[in-house]
């Protein structure tokens, strides 16, 4: 009887309309009689099932068709339902479909009431959710995998909620500061414990999270450890968005400590470089005025020089004068040894005029400046020959000079050099045929000068001391000279900018070469 | 007059404070057969009293030449080379300076502040006596100088 009546029930539900409308429904529809008979089952049940017909489902159990697990606990809920008269809504479940695939889906059962209020049976309704399950799933999974790299980050990393609070942080940032998590989340930011106050903070602190820039900032930020050590914290804050509102910010910390102390260790050096730099330019500038000095010191030496033979000529002009007066006028009246007593201080007068004039000289080398002008040396040796040409002929000496080039040179030092160098090659001189021979060779930027003589040479180990002032290695007697010669020469070439030096032996003549830049620098108080 | 008797009315004023130069000029000029009479200022301030005639100079006469030497206690040649040519009854004087400084400085000094002529002393005495005598022959035969 129930059966009937059950099948007239479902009769009158068969109409055309609504029977288009379910077959064409994509979530799965059935009723059920109170014993989980199927009456009707739409199309997406049908697939389900695997049946083509509706009178293929009719009258059959879930299980005739799904495994025995869920045949089961489906009856037990259906059978609760009908019972309690309690619908069951958006149960979740997997179940097997006829063609073997396993789906999951949500399944809403409500009991069917007639107007005596019993329950006549149960319509069903099942959403398939296999694929937003997947994806669910997916999202749970790169979410675990998001937590993950951010807990196993090496730096350190926490939010910061709109209201101010820390809403999650890694662990790399406990390690970092010695917090636990449970004492930075939930605090609020300007609070942390291992934050000192700074600029940055503060700003932070003040952000409205209402604007719509991103907060991009990045800073260093001195911090301090639970332990008590200073830390320096690198942090990088950016804004977490969504749908283009301002959600939290992301704070990723990293511990730059060591680099800072490098840093400061460096500036440290550094320092350390600019002080060593400075006391440097400090001796510089001492070595410079010591120069100065030292110069001031051999100008002053060289005006010394200059006033004490200047200031010993005139009682020489004197003794030279009284003595002529002395022969003048009584000369008639003076014995032999008077006489030659007077002659002997004549000649020592001349001899130390002579040494006044060279002293002059030489001080007048580094004192007195000359104009640079082109100079010919093959005429300026003929000047000179022709100078010196009763020295020349005394000794019957001979001049020789190969092709001598011209010198943008000062005319008076340039002469007074060759001149000394020729008078010295021919005096000091015991040859027959005495001769000088002046020859040049060019070498980058250079002249290089010899004047090469056949006279007596010198011994080696006097050869540093005839530069040396009032060195002489003769007597008067033998050679005549006040040993001025070759230190004025040798001042010249110096003031020239060149160098000066002998090759020579005893007995086997002597060499004096020396250079002369092609461009002498000349400065005023030089020459 | 012929010009032998004239020169002595032409007199020199030799400005030297060092007795031996005095005497060796002396002597030059002598030597030189320099007729014309030589007064000496031993001192720079002696030398500007004896131009302006003063005290006990108010006779002297207006020298003709002047020999300057440069090296003096307190008031030295350059002081009186200054006072002299910066004086408009003076400056027409022509003075030699007549030193044994070589020095380019003094040099250009002595020229600046209007010296005529500069002449560095020889040692030798014969040199000192061509010398004299070719200032003497210059200035007081060869150039014109005005006569006051």
């Amino acid at each position: 009887m129930a059966n009937q009546k059950d099948s007239q029930d479902a009769s009158i539900l068969s109409t055309d309309m609504i029977q288009i409308l379910m077959d064409n429904f994509p979530d799965t529809i059935y009723f059920k009689d109170v014993k989980s008979r199927f009456l009707f089952v739409n199309k997406a049940q049908r697939d389900v099932l695997g049946v083509k017909t509706m009178q293929e489902a009719y009258g059959k159990t879930d299980f005739d068709f799904f495994t025995p697990e869920h045949a089961k606990a489906a009856y037990e809920d259906e059978q609760r339902i009908i019972k309690t008269k309690k619908p069951l809504v958006s149960k979740v479940e997997q179940i097997r479909r006829a063609d073997g695939q396993y789906r999951w889906v949500t399944a809403t059962k409500e009991p069917i009431i007639d107007e005596r209020g019993k329950v006549v049976g149960i319509v069903g309704i099942s959403r398939d959710i296999s694929e937003l399950k997947t994806v669910q799933e997916a999202l749970i999974e790169s979410e675990e995998k998001l937590q993950q790299i951010v807990e196993f980050a090496p730096d350190g990393i926490f939010t910061i909620e709109k209201d101010g609070t820390i809403a999650s942080c890694n662990t790399a940032l406990t390690h970092i500061t010695g917090y636990a998590k449970n004492e930075l989340c939930g605090v609020d930011f300007v609070k942390l414990p291992f934050l000192t106050d700074s600029e940055e903070i503060k700003y932070l602190s003040q952000i409205e999270f209402s604007i719509t820039g991103n907060v991009l900032k990045s800073f260093e930020q001195l911090c301090k450890r639970k332990d008590g050590a200073n830390i320096w914290l690198e942090m990088h804050v950016s804004s977490l968005r969504r749908h283009g509102n301002q959600m939290a910010l992301l704070v990723l910390t990293r511990d730059v400590t060591e680099r800072k102390l490098a840093e400061e260790a460096l500036k440290e050096v550094y320092l350390a470089i600019e002080q060593r730099v400075d006391e440097l330019a400090k001796l510089k500038e001492k070595l410079e005025a010591t120069n100065k000095l030292l110069q001031q010191s051999n100008s002053d030496l060289e005006n010394y020089t200059y006033v004490v033979s200047h200031d010993l000529k005139a009682p020489l002009r004197a003794i030279k004068a009284f003595s002529t007066f002395l022969v003048e006028d009584y000369g008639g009246k003076l014995d032999e040894n008077a006489q030659e007593y007077l002659q002997r201080i004549v000649n020592a007068v001349n001899n130390m005029d002579e040494m006044i004039e060279d002293l002059l000289l030489l001080s007048r080398v580094g004192r007195k400046f000359m104009e640079v002008e082109e100079v010919d040396l093959n005429q300026l040796v003929n000047e000179i020959l022709a100078d010196i040409e009763p020295t020349i002929n005394k000794h019957k000496g001979k001049v020789v000079c190969a092709n001598l080039p011209k010198l943008r040179i000062q005319h008076v030092w340039l002469k007074q050099l060759f001149m000394n160098l020729i008078d010295n090659g021919l005096k000091f001189n015991k040859s027959e045929t005495p001769a000088v021979e002046i020859t040049c060779e060019e070498n980058d930027g250079m002249y290089q000068f010899q004047v090469k003589d056949n006279g007596i040479g010198i011994d080696k180990k006097y050869h540093d001391r005839i530069f040396s002032i009032f060195e002489r290695l003769h007597t008067r007697e033998e050679y005549e000279g006040t040993g001025i010669g070759l230190t004025t020469c040798k001042k010249i070439v110096q003031q020239f900018g060149g160098k000066f030096w002998v090759e020579s032996e005893e007995g086997k003549g002597s060499t004096f070469l020396f250079t002369i830049p092609k461009n002498i620098n000349l400065q005023k108080g030089n020459l | 007059m012929s010009i032998l008797e004239a020169l002595p009315k032409f007199p020199i004023l030799l400005v030297e404070d060092n007795p031996d130069d005095i005497m060796i000029t002396k002597r030059a000029f002598a030597k030189g057969r320099i007729l014309n009479k030589l007064f000496v200022a031993e001192n720079g301030e002696e030398a500007i009293e004896f131009l302006r005639k003063r005290g006990k100079y108010k006779d002297a006469p207006t020298p003709t030449l002047v020999l300057l030497d440069l090296k003096m206690p307190k008031m030295n040649g350059f002081d009186v080379l200054e006072q002299i040519k910066g004086d408009k009854e003076l400056k027409s004087i022509p003075i030699v300076v007549l030193t044994s400084s070589e020095r380019d400085k003094d040099i250009e000094k002595a020229y600046k502040l209007g010296c005529n002529s500069y002449i560095v002393k020889p040692v030798s005495f014969e040199n000192f006596i061509k010398t004299v005598v070719e200032i003497k022959e210059y200035w007081l035969s060869i150039s014109r100088v005005p006569v006051k």
